[in-house]
């Protein structure tokens, strides 16, 4: 009898198992969460259960950013042939964002657009729409979270990704600095490339630094040329201007480039951080 | 008696297995290149260990070195080296660059993802 009363509560373990891992999750206790799961992937042998806790452990990797580690627990639980169509889409939607979290849109965007066509939810919408973002695919992205909203019943929801989709719009009229515009400012006077990108103090201290030190050149040329008749220390004077001058240019041209990525980075971050609220 | 410590592991996470690993290409390094290496490691080594300044941005101005030189040569990385070192660093920095903790120290982040 007792034997048989601990035989009929083995599978019920389970169940307690994933209920107390569940709640764990629930609690963001992710790295207990993970334990709690493996503790029923050792004992369990039902299929089913199984790839559901290698389901939850690799969203609870890619909680905890080991982006590795969840993207493999998802690969294995999606090469199963008999799956159920509920983990498919979940395992491949956090493919996704595993990817895109860890700064890889261009991977993450076949898992998202396959788990949209699995699961056309708002959340999923809105991942491929912020997939797009990433890869500055300015249009696409608005037209996606466009559609995410059409299909909202909730006004006050469809007015908030209504208004999303605008800013990505504005967004994308925003207007970029050139690098080459910015190099040849600097190479006409340097520094203006750096103010040109809104640098201020930088394009300041460039024109400083490349004026002087070309004075000091150039007066120690006039002083050798007059007093010693040969050029020594000039060459010596000349070069470091040199330096000087091109890492003027070349700091322009990436001043630039770094005003263009961090307004886009600035943006896309904060569009996920309004994506993520929807995270079911 | 077994002594257990009162902090926990602030780390407890197993390894993590790595499953894209990028293959480092080789580089060729000729007289001038390699010299200037050298150099900032032993800058690195023997006087920025014993020294009080700190480079407030992440990757310090000799690491962004060593990569510029490796990347795009001991001329145009030196040329961003004085970038980097004489005309970036002044007050509206603070203004510009995103924070971020290293070794909890709080340093400008001026990476950018294969920009350069």
């Amino acid at each position: 009898m007792l034997f048989l009363c601990l035989f009929l509560q083995m599978p019920l373990n389970y169940n307690t198992n994933v209920d107390f891992a569940d709640y764990l999750m629930q609690q963001h206790d992710y790295f207990r969460a993970i334990s709690e799961y493996k503790r029923v992937l050792f004992f369990c042998q039902n299929d089913s259960i199984r790839y559901y806790c290698m389901t939850q452990i690799a969203k609870s990797y890619r909680k905890s950013r080991r982006f590795d580690s969840g993207v493999s627990y998802s690969n294995e639980v999606l090469n199963q042939e008999q799956l159920q169509a509920n983990l498919r889409w979940q395992n491949s939607l956090n493919v996704g964002l595993a990817y895109l979290e860890n700064n890889q849109p261009h991977l993450s965007l076949p898992f998202l657009q396959k788990t949209s066509e699995l699961n056309p939810s708002l959340f999923v919408q809105l991942s491929v729409g912020l997939a797009h973002l990433r890869l500055r695919q300015w249009g696409k992205a608005s037209e996606r979270v466009r559609q995410a909203a059409f299909a909202l019943k909730d006004t006050t929801v469809k007015a908030k990704i209504s208004l999303m989709a605008d800013s990505i719009d504005k967004f994308s009229l925003y207007p970029q600095k050139s690098p080459v515009a910015a190099s040849l400012l600097s190479a006409i006077l340097p520094g203006s490339g750096q103010a040109y990108s809104g640098h201020t103090y930088d394009a300041i201290q460039a024109f400083l630094y490349t004026f002087s030190i070309g004075f000091s050149s150039f007066a120690l040329y006039k002083y050798e040329k007059k007093v010693k008749g040969r050029l020594q220390l000039t060459y010596i004077g000349f070069s470091i201007t040199s330096l000087f001058y091109v890492g003027n240019i070349m700091g322009a041209r990436r001043t630039a480039k770094y005003r263009n990525w961090r307004l886009e980075s600035d943006f896309s971050k904060r569009i996920q951080e309004e994506v993520m609220q929807y995270e079911p | 008696m077994i002594s257990i410590p009162l902090v926990q592991d602030e780390n407890p996470w197993e390894p993590e297995e790595t499953l894209f690993v990028a293959e480092t290409p080789e580089i060729k390094t000729g007289f001038w290149k390699s010299l200037s290496l050298k150099t900032t490691r032993w800058y690195q080594k023997n006087v920025a260990q014993n020294s009080i300044r700190r480079c407030p941005f992440f990757p310090s101005c000799s690491h962004f070195t060593q990569k510029m030189i490796e990347k795009r040569g001991v001329f145009i990385g030196a040329s961003l080296f004085i970038d980097r070192h004489f005309y970036r660093e002044n007050s509206q920095i603070y203004q510009l660059y995103g924070l971020i903790e290293i070794d909890g120290i709080l340093k400008l982040d001026d990476r950018y993802p294969d920009i350069d």
